[in-house]
């Protein structure tokens, strides 16, 4: 048990495990696994559950005089396992007066869990932000600061302004960071005790700072810089260090959210290039597909033909110097070609006010602060005809991956971790431990239905929105993309459907209609990201009916994130059904295993639909395994990639260090 | 993008401010190598050294101070266009000058990381260390001072005149080499025996002490020759095969800008080896007994084995191999062959386009094509042929070590280029498109190969040695002592033909004497038979007495004559030696047997014989030395065990250059080291190579066909078993 906690302290700079001592850590992980028991953590739970009545005869001021003294404990570490439940069993009286509510045994454990530097897995709607103000407290009285890390601006606005009544009550700040706050309000709200944040903003905020130390980090450069008289860094920092972190909906910020690194970036100034652009966009202008250049749309790449490279010689001749290397000059032309060809306006960008501004291809959200990267943006203005801006230049960079390993104590909750248990414990060093739901689980998943076309699926799942909604059960349909929630809304306009959409833009507003989504006849269209981490409560009568209906409507990239949609339904004790409709033209199949699909779909009338069905679930598992490989091995890229440059560039001066 | 190098880098950010330089301590060397330019930095206080292309050298050099990165890309783009290092480029190569502390930047260093990388190096060494166990280094000394010091006595080596005294010395030592090549080869057979391990180590030590020096002086006087220092601050301990002996570090000899001089360095070890071995061999040659002359001796093999089979071959990383890598000017030989073996798979098989190749000409590919295979071949080959060696002759308080050899081996050689290989396969970006062809081939090979070596039968057989023996034989021994007086040489013979013919004057003498002591009791009786009758009686019974003692005698001169038992042929191999000596009672002459059939008795160990046991030979083949081509068919009669130790010839055991492993303490060289077993093989009529009765000849016993695997795990598990008993 005690290397989960002693193995965090040191991670920060520790390399990702390789060939053997990747088995010998598959093996502590192991064991681990033996040791940390979901048991074990409901066993104390019960001692807390049981100081219940010592707490509850106190009167409001005893109750707060009891806090302040448990607080000194915490702050000068003399805490034991006695005090921390006295601990738990105070706040969890405080919760009940402050709000109302009184957290269960099994909200208590998985408390614990993460008291622990563990992962609690507790199943959607057991009430994990009550839950996290335990561990949030006991840590937040240590007076170092503590972290909550949530999905989105408005869940971190909404849990931080919930809970602050209890946290008051246990003598704590409480503030929340919002993407619009300036620096001032952002280092007060970093200075409270217990701040509620998203993961990119502290990322954000932490790069900025680095960027404020510059190159005097670590103590024996600040001693160096102190001796040699140089001024002090500006006191313009806002965060005031790492200590604990709870991050909420934890494996989609620390496996999801992690594969790009965050990046700040300035306008830069490279004059010369902005031209080459516009060259390079009007030679391409010229070229004819499959003559000139080959395009691989399974890969988004594009390859010019030797008559195209004979082209782009002899129309280069009179341009300037920087045409005359060969690899330069076709790198820039094929740059343009992609540009021309793969790159499409209105679905990955749209041209506003002369500016091109990127589309979120997950969300559907427009990014005006993003900008595609070596050129790329450049090559796309230059295809718009609109003004080209000089490439913007990186000042600092960061993987959420080491972000959250620099933490000295991490946790997190969320309803999905055990299928990525193992990277969670490779990368954070984070043991993931199940906790048992409260109630019952009545939820009936439905076995999948697979088919040929697009356009089959849609019909199917209109067919199923229509049975689900003569019963007057609510239904909701989850889309991976805004394109296909789109599409589908089309469907039930057409036949008359009413309903709702939502594609995660405004998270306030679609908190309260996903809160509705639970009411008797309601249709709901969804993206996965939309709505996260509220409750979809059920409409009166409507648990008589079966509850909520989910229509899983598109291969996602891992099982995982289906059983994040999977959870909408049947939450509590609450009956509930889930069915996913998946057709072999979707975007995740066509990336994976398009010959096999499309091969399927050439015999789909000539088998028996049992035996199809059996090689295309087949199909389907195969997909899923590799798109989640491939996600890992990207995500361990990104941290490897920072770890080599770390290394190797020490010379520029670390991150952090 | 399938651009091959792209121009930009996302790390740029991180670097492109800066300004660093070179380190102040940092030498650089320039060299060519096929008409291309390199530079060698070196940092002589770490003993580090790091060889980059011209394109970025002249990157390097553009570091001032003075300048930021970005400014000297800037200034490369336009001086060099295409050739110019990219974004990414540069990144690695001011990543790998940093590591290898070659790079100064002006930021305070960072201590921590200068720590780590330290401690990640000295694991890195131990891990090496401990996966290879064959093969260990440790450093123990600095032996630069030392050299300084005398360079100028033994640097004098290195001249015109020194080279043609060691060509004299290399000629006499050939010349006593192939006149007394005959006892030369002799005398190898004891090379081996228990008594001689310490000689062998000793010379062994020697030799490699003078090699080791030669380098470490030819460094030290061609570096100074060309302006450098040639300097050497690296001895110790190496443990080759667990047997310590000292190593000098000469890599300084890199920075030598001609490569003739790199090469002499190189070749300087073997020159003294087969200098040393010359000296050895006139010494040798002209003393014939005493410790020097075993010593002598030893050192022509260690010499002569070290240098054809280790440091004169090119295939192994010794010498040869950095002799052979500055001749046809391509450094790097190894890694880069592997590399480009690795490209050859890319591109052709898995149809990587973008793959880069190591090799920058056709002939530096046919090179690697050539190297990679053959050298992976040869290590393979001599790894199992040390381990065979060891697993054979190691005492059995050692024999410990065998498993942690095959382990290691195992692991260097399978499993760990296994692992690298699955983890590329699974992870490498490179593969991303490529991969379901990649993993297909991949498969397809390996099943191909695991299909072979399963399921495809390969002929198996036996080796063993025999004797060649008449069927009916019959060996003559002496009955009677004498002296050799005549003898018939070897020839046919017929029944009762005289063969030897001895004399033995004692019984003459002895007949002599009992006839006359008969012929004097017979006066006696006549006399007694006229006075007392009774007395006569007792006389004549003397006489009978005498009688029967004269008869023997008679027998016992008859017997001088040794006659032959049947017909046949006579075969006395060394009589003629026997002349005029001394036969005693028993001793052996030779024998007379009937050669129109013979028979060969072979010996086999347990190992060998339990596969004879179990399956049945398909066919059976004897050869005869000298006559390899003409192979003659034979069929097994019988197999037995043995019921003494005692071999059917001398000639089979160790002692006489045989395959049966003799006592030690056994003089004769007859006594079995083990039970073993005798099998009995009838050779087919009209042989096309007359058998010679007591040649020794290799029977070649075809079994039923097996797959190699099933044919590998036999022959280990009998290792095993014979070591263990398990």
């Amino acid at each position: 048990m005690a290397t989960a906690i002693a193995t965090r302290q040191s991670i920060k700079n520790q390399p990702l495990p390789d060939g053997l001592d990747a088995l010998w850590d598959r093996g502590l992980e192991y064991c681990n696994h033996l040791f940390i028991r979901p048991g074990s953590f409901l066993q104390q739970a019960e001692k807390v559950v049981a100081l219940e009545n010592d707490y509850s005869k106190l009167s409001q001021e005893q109750l707060q005089n009891q806090a302040a003294n448990l607080r000194q404990i915490f702050r000068l570490n003399r805490d034991t396992p006695d005090i921390l439940y006295q601990a738990f069993a105070l706040i969890r009286e405080a919760a009940y007066r402050q709000l109302r509510q009184k957290p269960f045994l099994v909200q208590v454990a998985a408390a614990l869990a993460m008291h622990r530097g563990c992962i609690a897995e507790l199943a959607t709607g057991e009430g994990k932000t009550l839950a996290a103000t335990m561990a949030v407290v006991v840590n937040a009285w240590r007076g170092k600061g503590c972290h909550v890390i949530t999905f989105n601006d408005y869940l971190a606005k909404r849990d931080a302004q919930s809970m602050a009544a209890l946290y008051r009550f246990c003598g704590l700040q409480v503030a929340h960071i919002e993407g619009s706050m300036a620096p001032e309000q952002r280092r007060q709200a970093y200075n409270a005790d217990i701040t509620y944040c998203t993961n990119k903003e502290a990322v954000a905020d932490f790069l900025r700072d680095q960027l404020q130390i510059g190159s005097a980090k670590g103590l024996p450069k600040l001693l160096r810089s102190h001796s040699h008289n140089r001024p002090s860094p500006p006191a313009t920092v806002v965060q005031r260090g790492l200590y604990f972190a709870i991050v909420d909906e934890a494996d989609s910020i620390l496996i999801d959210e992690a594969v790009t690194p965050l990046i700040i970036s300035a306008e830069g100034a490279a004059p010369q290039q902005v031209a080459t652009h516009a060259q390079a966009a009007h030679i391409v202008s010229k070229f004819d597909r499959d003559t000139h250049y080959r395009i691989n749309p399974q890969y988004r790449q594009a390859e010019l033909t030797l008559q195209g490279k004979q082209q782009a010689h002899d129309v280069s001749d009179s341009l300037g110097s920087f045409w005359k290397g060969q690899r330069r000059r076709e790198e820039i032309i094929t740059q343009a070609i992609i540009a021309r060809e793969l790159y499409q306006r209105d679905k990955h960008y749209v041209v506003d006010d002369g500016r091109i501004i990127i589309v979120d291809e997950s969300t559907g959200r427009l990014m005006p602060d993003r900008s595609w990267r070596n050129g790329m943006h450049q090559a796309i203005e230059a295809k718009e005809h609109v003004e080209i801006n000089p490439p913007k230049e990186t000042l600092a960079r960061l993987s959420f991956q080491r972000f959250f390993r620099s933490y000295k104590k991490l946790a997190g909750m969320t309803g999905t971790a055990r299928q990525a248990a193992g990277e969670l414990w490779q990368v954070y060093r984070l043991p993931v431990v199940p906790i048992p739901t409260n109630q019952p689980c009545l939820r009936k998943i439905l076995p999948p239905l697979i088919l040929p076309t697009i356009e089959e699926k849609q019909q199917r799942i209109l067919q199923e929105v229509l049975d689900i909604h003569k019963t007057g059960r609510p239904v909701l349909i989850g889309t991976k993309s805004i394109l296909s929630s789109r599409q589908i809304s089309d469907l039930l306009r057409q036949h008359q459907l009413p309903h709702q959409v939502l594609n995660a833009i405004n998270h306030e507003q679609e908190a309260e209609i996903v809160a509705a989504a639970g009411q008797r006849g309601r249709i709901t269209v969804a993206t996965n990201m939309a709505g996260r981490g509220t409750d979809i409560k059920l409409g009166l009568g409507v648990a008589s009916l079966g509850g909520l209906h989910v229509i899983a409507a598109e291969a996602n990239e891992s099982t995982r994130i289906d059983r994040q949609l999977y959870g909408r339904a049947a939450r509590q004790g609450d009956p509930g059904s889930v069915r996913s409709i998946i057709s072999l033209e979707d975007e995740r199949v066509n990336q994976y295993g398009k010959k096999a699909a499309s091969l399927l779909q050439r015999i789909h009338s000539k088998t028996s639909p049992g035996a199809w069905l059996k090689m295309a679930k087949g199909l389907l598992r195969f997909v899923y395994l590799v798109a989640e490989t491939t996600g890992r091995q990207q995500r361990k890229n990104v941290l490897s990639t920072d770890q080599w440059l770390d290394e190797h560039l020490g010379f520029s001066g670390k991150l952090f260090s | 993008m399938t651009t091959a190098r792209p121009t930009f880098h996302e790390s740029w950010y991180r670097i492109s401010t800066l300004k660093p330089r070179l380190g102040t301590g940092v030498n650089v060397y320039r060299q060519q190598f096929r008409k291309r330019l390199w530079y060698v930095l070196e940092d002589p206080v770490a003993n580090e050294f790091s060889r980059i292309s011209q394109q970025a050298y002249q990157f390097i050099a553009l570091l001032d101070g003075e300048r930021t990165v970005d400014d000297v890309w800037e200034i490369c783009n336009e001086q060099m266009g295409d050739d110019a290092l990219t974004q990414g480029e540069v990144v690695q190569l001011l990543g790998r000058l940093y590591t290898t502390n070659l790079l100064h930047a002006d930021l305070p260093p960072d201590s921590q990381t200068l720590l780590n990388r330290y401690h990640s190096r000295k694991h890195q060494k131990i891990r090496d260390i401990a996966a290879n166990l064959l093969f260990v280094k440790i450093p123990l000394f600095d032996p630069d001072t030392f050299l300084n010091r005398w360079v100028g006595v033994f640097g004098r080596v290195f001249s015109k005149t020194g080279f043609f005294m060691w060509l004299c010395v290399l000629m006499l030592g050939l010349f006593w080499g192939i006149s007394n090549a005959g006892e030369l080869v002799r005398q190898s057979a004891d090379i081996l025996a228990p008594g001689n391990f310490f000689w062998l180590y000793l010379s062994s030590v020697m030799i490699k002490i003078f090699h080791e020096f030669s380098h470490a002086f030819a460094c030290k006087k061609l570096g100074q020759a060309e302006g450098n220092d040639g300097q050497v601050h690296t001895m110790g301990l190496m443990f080759l095969v667990f047997i310590p002996l000292p190593f000098v570090d000469a890599s300084s000899a890199w920075t030598l800008r001609s490569k003739w001089h790199r090469m002499a360095v190189g070749a300087a070890g073997i020159m003294t080896d087969l200098f040393i071995a010359s000296i050895a061999m006139i010494f040798w040659a002209n003393t014939s007994t005493g410790t020097l002359h075993i010593i002598a001796y030893n050192m022509i093999f260690i010499a002569g084995i070290s240098t054809l089979l280790f440091n004169g071959n090119p295939l192994l990383r010794f010498d040869a191999y950095y002799i052979l890598a500055d001749l046809i000017e391509i450094p790097n030989l190894s890694s880069r062959a592997q590399k480009h073996l690795h490209y050859l798979v890319k591109r052709y098989a898995w149809n990587i386009v973008e793959a880069s190749d190591s090799a920058y000409s056709t002939s530096e590919g046919a090179w690697f094509v050539f190297y990679g295979i053959a050298s992976w071949v040869y290590r393979i080959f001599i790894s199992v042929r040390i381990i065979l060696f060891l697993s054979d002759r190691l005492p059995e308080e050692l024999f410990l070590f065998i498993p942690i050899l095959i382990a290691s081996a195992l692991f260097m050689w399978i499993i760990k280029p296994l692992h690298r290989f699955a983890s590329y396969m699974r992870n490498s970006n490179e593969l991303q498109q490529h991969r379901p062809r990649a993993v297909g081939t991949t498969a397809a090979a390996f099943g191909f190969l695991g299909f072979c070596l399963l399921c495809v039968p390969v002929s198996d057989y036996v080796r063993l040695e025999g004797i060649v023996e008449p069927v009916d034989m019959t060996t003559i021994y002496a009955q009677t002592e004498g002296r050799v007086q005549e003898w018939k040489p070897s020839s046919e013979v017929t029944c009762q033909t005289p063969l030897v013919k001895t004399t033995n004057p004692e019984l003459e003498t002895k007949r002599k004497r009992l006839t006359a002591e008969k012929n004097a009791l017979e006066i006696e009786q006549r006399l007694a038979q006229t006075k007392d009758l009774a007395a006569a009686q007792f006389l004549n019974e003397q006489i009978k007495a005498l009688d029967l003692k004269i008869k023997r005698v008679n027998d016992q001169l008859e017997s001088l004559d040794i006659h032959a038992p049947l017909s046949g042929t006579w075969i006395a191999s060394d009589i003629s030696k026997k002349q005029g000596l001394y036969l005693t009672r028993g001793q052996e002459v030779g024998f007379v047997g009937n050669l129109d059939r013979l028979q060969i008795r072979a010996t086999a160990g347990q190992a060998m014989a339990a596969a004879l046991f179990e399956q049945t030979a398909e066919s059976l083949e004897i050869r005869v030395k000298n006559h390899p081509h003409k192979p003659i068919n034979g069929t097994l009669k019988e197999i037995f065990p043995a019921g003494s130790e005692i071999l059917p010839s001398r000639a089979l055991g160790y002692s006489a250059g045989g395959a049966m492993a003799t006592a030690q303490d056994d003089r004769k060289g007859t006594q079995a080291a083990e039970n073993f077993f005798e099998i009995r093989i009838i050779p087919e009529n009209n042989t096309p190579v007359r058998l010679l009765v007591g040649q020794r000849v290799i029977a070649r016993i075809e079994l039923s066909a097996k797959p190699l695997a099933v044919q590998w795990w036999t022959s280990l598990r009998q290792l095993f078993q014979r070591r263990y008993y398990i």
